[in-house]
Parts: structure tokens; C-alpha cells; sequence
């Protein structure tokens, strides 16, 4: 495989697709859940407290890490910063979060097209087509993957921002209100509760050195971000204002129940939810195959050794195999609910320390790195 | 060369694996589309589900039927069972088809059955996904829901399909409030408000459904009912009136008639010198006038402001009357537990709601405004 297939140059604007299709992609649904649980009526405020105790840091670390190490990744930066055998062990830990993100995800989307929509076909079936379709988008690099990211990002935010909207239909402002129901304490747990919503973005320590103008990094990054947040703040508005905090807390997946809430008289479809999922999914998809995609590429940078469709392949099946091992959907979204609130420190814990290190230990881009 | 081809053979092979079709698929002859639920039940728990299902080839319309015997529109599946859901897994066994309820277009619930607690019933409907949130449910009135369902009316529309069509209708905001499932539910578990739904009668003379009226509810069961006057007051305390046509019997005997009447209510609380909440009312209403019988007079500034305040002072006492008798029924439709859990967290926080609102202290302020006056002076 060509050098450019597997790292291509990556403008601005393919930062901002990828990132926003991944942090999209990847949203579970279930964020009002969360919001609910700690800060009742109010809990929309949560998201907003995420993207001021994550998303800013992470993009200030960004540039940070991007200004030490111009041209390498958090992979190789580690290694200039830590020493092989530490940062072997780091980004193996870094890398792995992904990995174990992926799995979780993949179960959680696989029973959710099962519960709403394909109610007898077993879950191996979907995660096999699910796989295979990932495998197929990512045996040729990442460049597959960012156009494609591209290709579907405008329209899918259109339809995903267009179907939110109207899953406002119905929607009580009393049962938003007092504007501040939980003392400062809640809102800084539902704040950290909520967080993992932005995971994704942490990929930007993976991917910044393809960026073609390094200058720019944090437009995009920012860029991708809050439009996020707005999708996510108005999933959350629209769950908890349409079902109240407390019956927002017993849905699986309240902000879709919400779209499929939606009645629009004499519309072709009568459950948007069908449509809704159909975005979701496309979305979810393309997302799942970025994150296998730099996972892989990680493993290879640190691993040189490693073919990258081999390791492709073994990532496929590792997965795979993983997610059907959870014997049922109270053990994965329980598992899933509770660790991908701690799968953030990992990934965000982690480059903050390889920045701390090598401003301490005064260290900068090897010069024969590449 | 060798490999793409070898690769090319075993995708074919693959894909042939895909074309006999997937799990969930469903022919559209084998699928038996339920157009309403009715739910009756007796006080052992048993629970009688009757299914209606429509028969679209006596639906069409005269000259596209291609003969056959004219009758019903729809045909009928009944299941007993000791739960909802067994129920309607019972009804597979007496058709060839899958009955589906993705299509569902209301449930009824006869009152007696919501009398004993509706939580299990709401619950099972909403945690069935393929059970649309946006059904809508209806309350007997002196019939049962097998009664309702398999009812012909005069009108030859699929009954599920007139109620949906009812709901969709503004105007029909006035004499009952059509309530979705998913709005039950959410009522159902917030604290701070309790549950209504649409009354449902037959007319047997007319041949006519009825939909008219308020089933109220305290928590889950049903304590009472309004008619179809105090549910148009009801509207108005409630802000759900959009385009009502409301009947004033003024104090000198003449009668005011007003269309496209809204209503809105702003509730304030205050805390009263004992540290209890008390609740202030005020409901603005607005709309055109339709008739007057003191004819002849010149609809002048002056005159129309004496109908306004004359029709007030009507207006006040019904609506307080309506709301003493929700607070007879332990039943806070009008959303007061809301208002004091919003303006005062603090007092909401160490009230036993339901405790306190059959006796609490509110008054009523009402402010109408005529705004159009049709096409007479």
C-alpha cells in the first residue's frame, strides 16, 4: 500500500468532516440519560459544561503537542517524550481505548437496530455485515475513509439537524424549566458524565500531522466540536422538553425515541424514526471505520513490522469476536454505560502527559523522525 | 489476474448467501395490520383485547370493487389473557396472518379497567418499540372498548382512521383533548402533573362515535370525569383551546356566542403568611364574535367592553368550579404541582404534592378580549 493511501494529506476542511462525522457517528442517543440523572429539567447545561472542561483543553492540547511535534503524531511524539519501552505501554493503553470504544459501540448500535427494527435477526448476522462493510472501507487506507467522510457530511447533518428540529414537535417548556434545577456540584458531574460524548475527538492527536495547513488546526477541530455540541444540546433539549426528566431517564435511547416520536400529518413516512436510524447508521458507520482505520495505522507506527491489512483483518475479528461475547444487552449497556465514562481519561490523560514530559525533559521532534 | 478473479467468485458466492431475503422479512399479504387496540378487563385481572383490523379490499371506493358481499370495513380478533402482552401474543393464534401494530392508530381503555391502575398497560405499549409513540389513547364512557371497536358507523370511514382524523383536526381542540401515548407516559411519571385522555361514546341512534369529554386521572387511575363544558374550561385553564367555539349565558339573559376562542393561563405562586403556596390564575382569553341575541345595538368601544366584563364575570366561577372539582378528584391536569415545583424548588422539594392539592388555596382572574367582530357593526 502507498504511503499516501495510508497517511494522506488531510485539508482543513476533511479534518472538520471527519471529526464531525466520527463525533456524530458515535453519539449513543442515550446522552439526555445522563444529562436527566444528575441535573433533572436543567440537565442541558451538561453538554455545554463538557465542551468547556473538555473540548477546549483538548484542542489547546492539540496545538501544543503540534507546535512541540510538528510532523508526529502522539505515537511517535511519545516515544521522543517517554522512551520506547513507556510509550510502548502508553500508546498501547491509548490505542487500546479506541479499540475497547469500537467494541462497545458496535454492540450498543447492533442492539439498537435489533430493539427498534430487525427484531428476529440474530446479533451476529449485523455485526458480521456491520464488519464487513468497515473492512471494506478501510483495507485501502484512510483516504477511502476521509472521502467518503466528506462525501456524506453535509448531507447527513442537514437531515440529522432537520429530523432534531422536528423531534422538538410537542415539546413543553415547563418541563425544561427552573433553568438551574441542581446545585454546582451536579452540573460538574453531568458535565464529566457527559464528556465522553466529545471521545472522538481525541483522534485529532492521531491524525493533526496529515493536516496540510498546521496553522489552522484548531479551526476545524473547534468547527467539528460545536456543531456537535449544538446536535447534542438539542437532542437533550428535545428529549427531556418532549418526555420530562423523568421518563427521559427509563429510554434506552431517548433522543431517538424522540424523533420517532414525530407525527407529521399526511407524511410519506410514518415512523421518522426508520429514517432517522438510516442516518445514524451511515453515519456510525463511516465513524466506527475512521477509528479502525487510525487504530490500525497506530499499531503499525508503533509496531512497524505489522502489514496494515493484516492488522486490519486481526482488529475485524478481534472485535468481532468481542462484541458477541456479551452474553446479553443488560451486561453491554450496563458495562457500556458505566466504562465509556472512564474511556476518556485514557485519551485525554495520556498526550497531556507526553506534553508535560517533554516540556519537562525539554524534548522536541527527533530530527530524523519522520 | 488469477486472485481477482478467485476473489471476484467469492464475492458472488457471498452475496448469494443475501438474496434468500433476511430475518425480519415479512410478506405484505401475511402481515394482519392492526388499526386500533381496545382493552377491556375484569377485576380478576383478565385482560380482553380485542384487535381491529381494516379489510382494505371493502374500503375502496364504489366502482374500483370488483363485487363481493358489501359489509364491515374491518374485521375483528379478540384474546384473553392475564397481561396486555399475552393478550396480544394470543391473537396470533386466531388469524394466518402476523398481527402487526406497527400501523396502530389508537387504543382504547375501557374506564372500568383504567379505574384499577393503567401503569402496566402505558408501560408495555411504550417499551414495545414496534407500538407507535404517536397512538393515540381514548377512555370509555358507558361502553366497553370491544363495544367501541366494533361499532360501524354511519359514516363509512375505518373507525381507527375517524379517530385519527378527529385528532387532527384544530378545531376539534374544544370538547376533548386528543392525547398520544407517548404524552400519557410522560404525564404518567412526572410528578408534578397527572394524566388525561380523550372519553370515547357511541351514539347507537346516529350511528356515531362520540368523542367528547376528559378522563382525568390521579397517578394511574382513573378518578373522574369532565364533560364537554368543563373540558372547554378545562381547555382554557390549560392553554389548549386554539380554536374553540365557546357559549356565554350573560347575567341579562342574553347569550354571547365566540369562535376561534383561545385560551392561555399564567399561574402565579406565592407563598402565603403560613409558608404554604398559594396559586393565582390568570387566564387571558380571546376571540371572534359570532352571535349576540340583544340584537340591533351599535357594537361600539363601550358596548363590547360591557359584553366583555359581563362575560367574565360568567366565565370566573366556572373556571373556578372546574378546578375544585379536579382538586376532588386529587387530579392536577392543570399542571399546578409544576408551577410550584419551577417557581419554588425549595417549597416543592418538601411538599407531598398529592397530599396538598385537594386543599390547596388558589384564585381565578379572567381577562377576555373580543378581538374581531365579523362582518355586522
Amino acid at each position: 500500500m502507498n504511503k499516501e493511501a495510508l497517511s494522506p494529506p488531510t485539508t482543513p476542511v476533511n479534518v472538520f468532516a471527519l471529526l464531525v462525522v466520527a463525533l456524530l457517528g458515535l453519539d449513543f442517543l442515550d446522552l439526555p440519560y445522563d444529562a436527566s440523572s444528575f441535573c433533572g429539567p436543567s440537565g442541558y447545561w451538561t453538554i455545554v459544561i463538557s465542551f468547556g472542561l473538555m473540548v477546549l483543553p483538548l484542542v489547546l492540547l492539540a496545538v501544543l503537542l503540534q507546535r512541540r511535534f510538528p510532523k508526529e503524531n502522539i505515537i511517535s511524539a511519545s516515544k521522543s517524550a517517554l522512551g520506547k519501552p513507556l510509550s510502548m505501554v502508553g500508546n498501547l493503553i491509548f490505542l487500546g481505548s479506541y479499540l475497547t470504544w469500537i467494541t462497545l459501540a458496535i454492540r450498543d448500535s447492533t442492539t439498537v437496530l435489533i430493539n427498534c427494527f430487525l427484531n428476529r435477526t440474530p446479533a451476529w448476522a449485523l455485526v458480521v455485515l456491520l464488519l464487513l462493510g468497515i473492512g471494506y472501507i478501510i483495507i485501502n487506507g484512510l483516504k477511502p475513509v476521509l472521502r467518503l467522510a466528506a462525501f456524506i457530511c453535509i448531507p447527513m447533518l442537514f437531515f440529522r439537524f432537520l429530523m432534531q428540529i422536528f423531534a422538538l414537535q410537542g415539546l413543553k417548556p415547563d418541563l425544561l424549566l427552573p433553568v438551574f434545577s441542581a446545585s454546582p456540584v451536579s452540573y460538574l458531574k453531568g458535565g464529566l458524565a457527559t464528556a465522553n460524548a466529545f471521545f472522538p475527538l481525541t483522534t485529532v492527536f492521531l491524525i493533526y500531522p496529515l493536516n496540510t495547513k498546521p496553522q489552522k488546526l484548531p479551526i476545524p477541530v473547534l468547527w467539528a466540536a460545536t456543531i456537535s455540541l449544538l446536535s447534542f444540546f438539542l437532542g437533550i433539549v428535545g428529549a427531556i422538553g418532549v418526555f420530562g426528566a423523568e421518563l427521559t431517564q427509563r429510554f434506552n435511547w431517548s433522543e431517538f425515541i424522540a424523533v420517532q416520536h414525530i407525527y407529521i400529518t399526511f407524511l410519506v413516512f410514518e415512523q421518522v424514526g426508520l429514517l432517522f436510524l438510516v442516518i445514524w447508521t451511515s453515519l456510525f458507520f463511516v465513524a466506527a471505520a475512521f477509528l479502525f482505520s487510525v487504530v490500525a495505522k497506530g499499531l503499525r507506527q508503533q509496531f512497524p513490522f505489522l502489514n496494515y491489512r493484516w492488522t486490519c483483518l486481526g482488529l475485524l475479528l478481534l472485535v468481532g469476536t468481542a462484541v458477541l461475547l456479551f452474553p446479553d444487552d443488560f451486561i453491554s449497556r450496563t458495562v457500556f454505560t458505566e466504562y465509556r465514562r472512564w474511556l476518556v481519561l485514557p485519551v485525554t490523560v495520556y498526550p497531556l502527559l507526553v506534553y508535560i514530559v517533554s516540556v519537562i525533559r525539554g524534548k522536541r521532534a527527533l530530527p530524523n523522525e519522520k | 489476474m488469477k486472485s481477482k478473479f478467485f476473489v471476484f467468485t467469492i464475492g458472488l458466492l457471498l452475496l448469494s448467501t443475501l438474496s434468500s431475503g433476511c430475518w425480519d422479512l415479512l410478506e405484505v399479504d401475511k402481515r394482519a395490520f392492526v388499526s386500533t387496540i381496545g382493552i377491556d378487563g375484569n377485576k380478576e385481572g383478565m385482560i380482553h383485547l380485542s384487535a381491529q383490523i381494516p379489510l382494505p379490499h371493502k374500503m375502496l371506493p364504489p366502482g374500483a370493487t370488483t363485487g363481493g358481499e358489501s359489509g364491515k370495513q374491518f374485521s375483528m380478533i379478540n384474546f384473553s389473557a392475564n397481561s396486555v402482552n399475552a393478550a396480544l401474543n394470543g391473537l396470533q393464534a386466531k388469524t394466518y396472518q402476523e398481527v402487526v401494530i406497527e400501523q396502530t392508530k389508537s387504543v382504547v381503555i375501557n374506564e372500568e379497567l383504567a379505574r384499577q391502575g393503567i401503569t402496566a398497560i402505558v408501560e408495555n405499549f411504550i417499551r414495545n418499540s414496534q407500538m407507535p409513540p404517536q397512538a393515540i389513547l381514548f377512555f370509555t364512557a358507558n361502553h366497553t372498548a370491544k363495544e367501541i371497536l366494533s361499532f360501524s358507523p354511519a359514516q363509512e370511514i375505518l373507525p381507527g382512521l375517524q379517530f385519527i382524523q378527529a385528532a387532527q383536526l384544530v378545531i376539534k381542540s374544544d370538547w376533548t383533548y386528543y392525547v398520544p401515548l407517548w404524552e400519557f407516559g410522560q404525564k404518567l411519571v412526572h410528578k408534578a402533573t397527572d394524566p388525561f385522555a380523550s372519553l370515547i361514546s357511541l351514539d347507537q341512534k346516529n350511528k356515531m362515535f362520540v368523542t367528547a369529554g376528559l378522563a382525568v386521572f390521579n397517578g394511574d387511575r382513573l378518578t373522574g370525569k369532565l364533560d364537554m363544558a368543563e373540558t372547554q374550561y378545562f381547555g382554557l385553564l390549560a392553554g389548549l383551546m386554539q380554536a374553540g367555539g365557546i357559549k356565554i349565558d350573560l347575567p341579562d339573559h342574553n347569550i354571547l356566542t365566540l369562535r376561534n376562542v383561545r385560551g392561555d393561563s399564567k399561574i402565579n405562586v406565592s407563598k402565603s403568611a403560613d409558608g404554604a403556596p398559594f396559586f393565582l390564575v390568570k387566564t387571558e382569553i380571546t376571540g371572534t364574535l359570532n352571535e349576540i341575541t340583544d340584537t340591533g345595538k351599535e357594537l361600539t368601544p363601550t358596548y363590547i367592553r360591557k359584553l366583555e366584563s359581563d362575560a367574565e364575570q360568567v366565565l370566573q366561577p366556572r373556571l373556578v368550579n372546574v378546578i375544585k372539582k379536579l382538586q376532588g378528584f386529587n387530579s392536577d391536569i392543570v399542571g399546578f404541582g409544576d408551577k410550584l415545583r419551577i417557581q419554588h424548588q425549595d417549597m416543592w422539594q418538601r411538599t407531598e404534592w398529592k397530599d396538598l392539592y385537594p386543599t390547596v388555596p388558589f384564585a381565578v382572574e379572567v381577562k377576555l378580549k373580543i378581538v374581531r367582530d365579523g362582518t355586522l357593526r
